[in-house]
């Protein structure tokens, strides 16, 4: 199975990706643990919100999750640049951190509720200097 | 503590007004209050203001239309809780006698199309996640997969919204009173599940609700003074970082509410709940008691062999009798004020061709917005 290639370009956030070492592996998403009481978080976290403390470290994430919620946007808002419809939703990784994401796939119905899908990071728009904007979503496993 | 009241109430109709100023909307809705009321502005003590787009002072500009008399004036943002936060705090200024006249005063300008989700980052909105539809639509999603709620219950309360706004001057819409299932599902789709006929719309308007002392209302011989038994409000807890409302909240609103009245919600007559989308109305009821979890959504369906539901004016429980915000309209700054306003008319008697035919004698008014937060004010007779 051949991973896809993440393109060029500078992350929505400099903090959110693992970029693949090699070309047999895919990125992942950079979050935090706490080390005091190990809730996981995305984005990353100085502060822990469940107790607290100012004790987490990063926690690279897993790359395969499961649909939690789902919708098909059809009026686009002021600030985004991509085309319209597009689905989008919240993914259930390990250790149960939510992942808020666009997702790849049909705009006809929201992908069902527990459905597999796999991190790809994509291009979505460019900054002022040209560069694409990379941004996560997550594809539908199939089989 | 000195008990608290609600004197008078007063809007300004909801819809669009690009040539009103937000100081002209509040004087209005202002001068609607006072008059419901019998007090003149002068003796207004303090003012608490609400508005979540307007920025910088907004109250005085409000003062300044009627004409400033030199009284405290806090600006409070809550998004749609804006006016019930500011309730919460009148009853500290009242309730421990310190002013017996205070006014609360909520507007707001919008645009058309998307309230902004001010309360959401940067890499949110770029990737078109940010938005309050996307939100409500996933939580709807995920109450149609546990429940089993359909796409035809949530049609019903678009279906009731407009009717009772078909009797209400002051709406938004007024012209869709007899909208069909069909129709609504077959409306323009903005986030599955959600049609444009499911969703309120952003409007422009204000609303004041003046509260007041034992004392005032002698002074004033107030007539039809009702009395705020609770007013609570809560801003956000953590449970899993999501993106969908936290579970527990409201829960913990309502029993805040409901201890502060001394009631459960077995004692609550009608109710004015925030249905910016089916999924607010639905498991507003559900979370403050009014029905089993689950079953929210078969409150506005037809009752077997009527022609109305249970949250219906003639029902058994009303629910939004002005329209809610679905059809009355948006108006974040002053969505409570609508609520409450709602609710005083319906407990007095004098809500005309939309009067609940129910003897009632309590209304709880619920706003739930970004933050995320919850309030809940319960009023009795």
């Amino acid at each position: 199975m051949t991973t896809k290639a993440v393109p060029e370009g500078v992350p929505v956030e400099n903090y959110f990706y693992k970029m693949p070492e090699s070309g047999d592996e895919g990125p992942s998403l950079l979050g935090s643990r706490c080390t005091t009481c190990g809730e996981v978080y995305f984005p990353q976290t100085p502060q822990c919100k469940k107790c607290y403390t100012e004790t987490t470290e990063v926690m690279v994430l897993s790359r395969v999750g499961k649909v939690h919620s789902s919708t098909i946007v059809h009026l686009a808002p002021s600030v985004y640049a991509g085309e319209v419809p597009y689905a989008l939703g919240q993914v259930e990784l390990d250790n149960g951190v939510l992942i808020p994401t666009r997702l790849v796939g049909g705009v006809e119905k929201p992908v069902p509720i527990g459905t597999e899908v796999e991190l790809e990071l994509e291009a979505l728009g460019k900054d002022d200097d040209g560069n694409n904007i990379i941004v996560h979503t997550f594809r539908p496993l199939t089989g | 503590m000195e008990k608290i009241y609600i004197l008078g109430t007063g809007l300004h109709p909801f819809g669009r007004f690009p040539d009103k100023t937000y100081g002209e909307l509040g004087r209005v809705a202002t001068n609607n209050a006072l008059k419901d009321a019998g007090t003149p502005w002068q003796d207004v003590e303090m003012i608490y203001a609400t508005s979540m787009l307007e920025g910088s002072s907004w109250g005085t500009k409000v003062a300044r239309a009627c004409g400033a008399t030199g009284i405290p004036i806090i600006n409070i943002e809550a998004a749609c809780c804006s006016t019930s936060a500011a309730i919460v705090q009148a009853s500290f200024a009242i309730g421990s006698g310190m002013h017996d006249l205070v006014l609360c005063v909520g507007a707001e300008k919008q645009q058309r199309g998307f309230i902004p989700a001010q309360d959401q980052p940067h890499w949110m909105r770029y990737m078109g996640l940010g938005t309050y539809p996307s939100m409500y639509a996933q939580m709807m999603q995920r109450h149609m997969h546990e429940y089993g709620t359909t796409l035809e219950q949530m049609a019903w309360l678009s279906i009731k919204s407009h009717k009772n706004a078909s009797k209400n001057s002051f709406a938004h819409y007024q012209n869709m009173p007899n909208l069909t299932v069909d129709e609504v599902i077959g409306s323009r789709m903005v986030c599955d599940p959600y049609r444009i006929l499911m969703i309120a719309p952003t409007s422009e308007g204000a609303g004041a609700v003046l509260l007041g002392s034992e004392k005032a209302i002698k002074k004033y011989s107030v007539r039809k003074p009702i009395e705020i038994v609770a007013a609570s409000h809560r801003a956000h807890i953590y449970d899993r970082e999501t993106i969908l409302y936290p579970p527990p909240l409201l829960g913990m609103v309502a029993k805040d509410a409901y201890e502060q009245a001394g009631i459960g919600p077995e004692d609550i007559d009608m109710a004015m709940i925030q249905d910016g989308m089916p999924i607010g109305e639905i498991e507003g009821l559900e979370e403050m008691g009014f029905c089993k979890e689950g079953e929210g959504g078969t409150m506005a369906v037809p009752i077997k062999g009527k022609d109305y539901g249970r949250t219906w004016i003639q029902g058994d429980f009303p629910v939004n009798t002005d329209g809610g915000y679905m059809s009355r309209g948006n108006c974040i700054g002053a969505t409570g004020a609508a609520g409450i306003a709602e609710a005083v008319l319906q407990l007095r008697g004098e809500a005309g061709q939309r009067q609940a035919p129910k003897k009632m004698n309590t209304a709880l008014v619920h706003n739930m917005g970004a933050g995320i937060q919850a309030s809940i004010a319960i009023l009795k007779k």
